[in-house]
């Protein structure tokens, strides 16, 4: 489950630099295109589910760590 | 997005990362804030001007801001300064042959992260920056600037939910894994703050005997940082324009 997570974030991260960096150049420049507001929120929602999974488990490993 | 926010946020992303040395996420985290450093210049204005917050606004900050730092090629300088400060600490550590070349990969790894922290921080300033502060992506190369026009203003309560989210992980990762994003201002920073939210007391390991004195300060203490945390959260808001009852 913890590679899957780690794929999803990274693919998150690589999305927000395309949308950030190069959507403009490839695909619009339009400022008040819908599809850019869906999968620019949809990649942010993404990213924090997908940080929110990861931080989790990294600290239920701490705690088992220390219980051990 | 506030500043905060996306020191927190990159310290997570580190921490997500796997990184599990305190000065790599340093440099990671930092490095998620870094294109933020243009604010220096506001500052400089400010002074520059004669106190006068209006005519450095107007001259210096409306000007500079996002434009020189926001960009493909500062997240490229960012990457080049973060491996050398990652290549500097793994070579403190010593080391030699195979432990040398695993510390060369770790740096890599490092700055791609620090790199990966820092677009973040444009896409977040895209999303929650507001439609009137563009980023550049391509400048010196180009000026064309960046934005959507749905952006949401710094004061918009997305804005406001993912810092309180970002200050309440905080408490919890200090809570339970007892390390945060407090660790950015130093390891004994953050060793007080966990010891603090673990066992409230200001001394680390004192709580660990269970006796009054340290179970009178525990109430306090926590209610003291609390405090501090809502004046912290007001101080940057307020400047904002955030309003509690929008």
């Amino acid at each position: 489950m913890r590679k899957a997570f780690t794929a999803l974030l990274y693919v998150s991260v690589a999305a927000a630099a395309f949308l950030a960096f190069a959507w403009p150049f490839t695909i619009s420049r339009d400022q008040d295109s819908a599809a850019y507001h869906v999968i620019a929120v949809g990649v942010l929602l993404v990213f924090f589910a997908s940080l929110l999974v990861l931080c989790a488990l990294r600290l239920r490993a701490s705690r088992d760590d220390k219980a051990a | 997005m506030q500043g905060p926010s996306h020191l927190m946020i990159s310290w997570f992303f580190a921490d997500a990362s796997r990184l599990d040395s305190a000065n790599e996420r340093r440099i990671v985290a930092w490095s998620g804030l870094a294109p933020d450093i243009d604010v220096l210049a506001y500052g400089g204005a400010i002074l520059w001007y004669g106190l006068d917050k209006d005519l450095a606004f107007e001259n210096v900050w409306k000007v500079v801001h996002h434009r020189y730092t926001h960009g493909l090629t500062f997240v490229l300088l960012t990457g080049i300064v973060a491996w050398l400060l990652a290549s500097r600490f793994a070579m403190s550590r010593g080391g030699a042959g195979a432990a040398e070349s695993a510390a060369g990969a770790r740096a890599w790894r490092v700055a791609l992260l620090a790199m990966l922290a820092s677009a973040l921080h444009n896409f977040c300033d895209i999303v929650g920056g507001g439609p009137t502060w563009p980023v550049y992506p391509l400048w010196p190369l180009s000026d064309f600037g960046w934005t959507a026009s749905w952006s949401w203003p710094l004061s918009e309560w997305p804005n406001t939910v993912i810092l309180f989210s970002c200050l309440a992980a905080t408490m919890l990762y200090a809570k339970f894994g007892a390390r945060s994003p407090v660790e950015l201002f130093g390891s004994g920073a953050d060793r007080w703050f966990a010891g603090v939210v673990q066992q409230g007391s200001d001394r680390p390991g004192a709580a660990a005997r269970p006796d009054e004195a340290a179970a009178r300060t525990r109430v306090p203490l926590r209610l003291i940082i609390w405090v501090l945390v809502v004046l912290v959260t007001i101080a940057v808001l307020a400047p904002l324009g955030f309003r509690p009852d929008g």
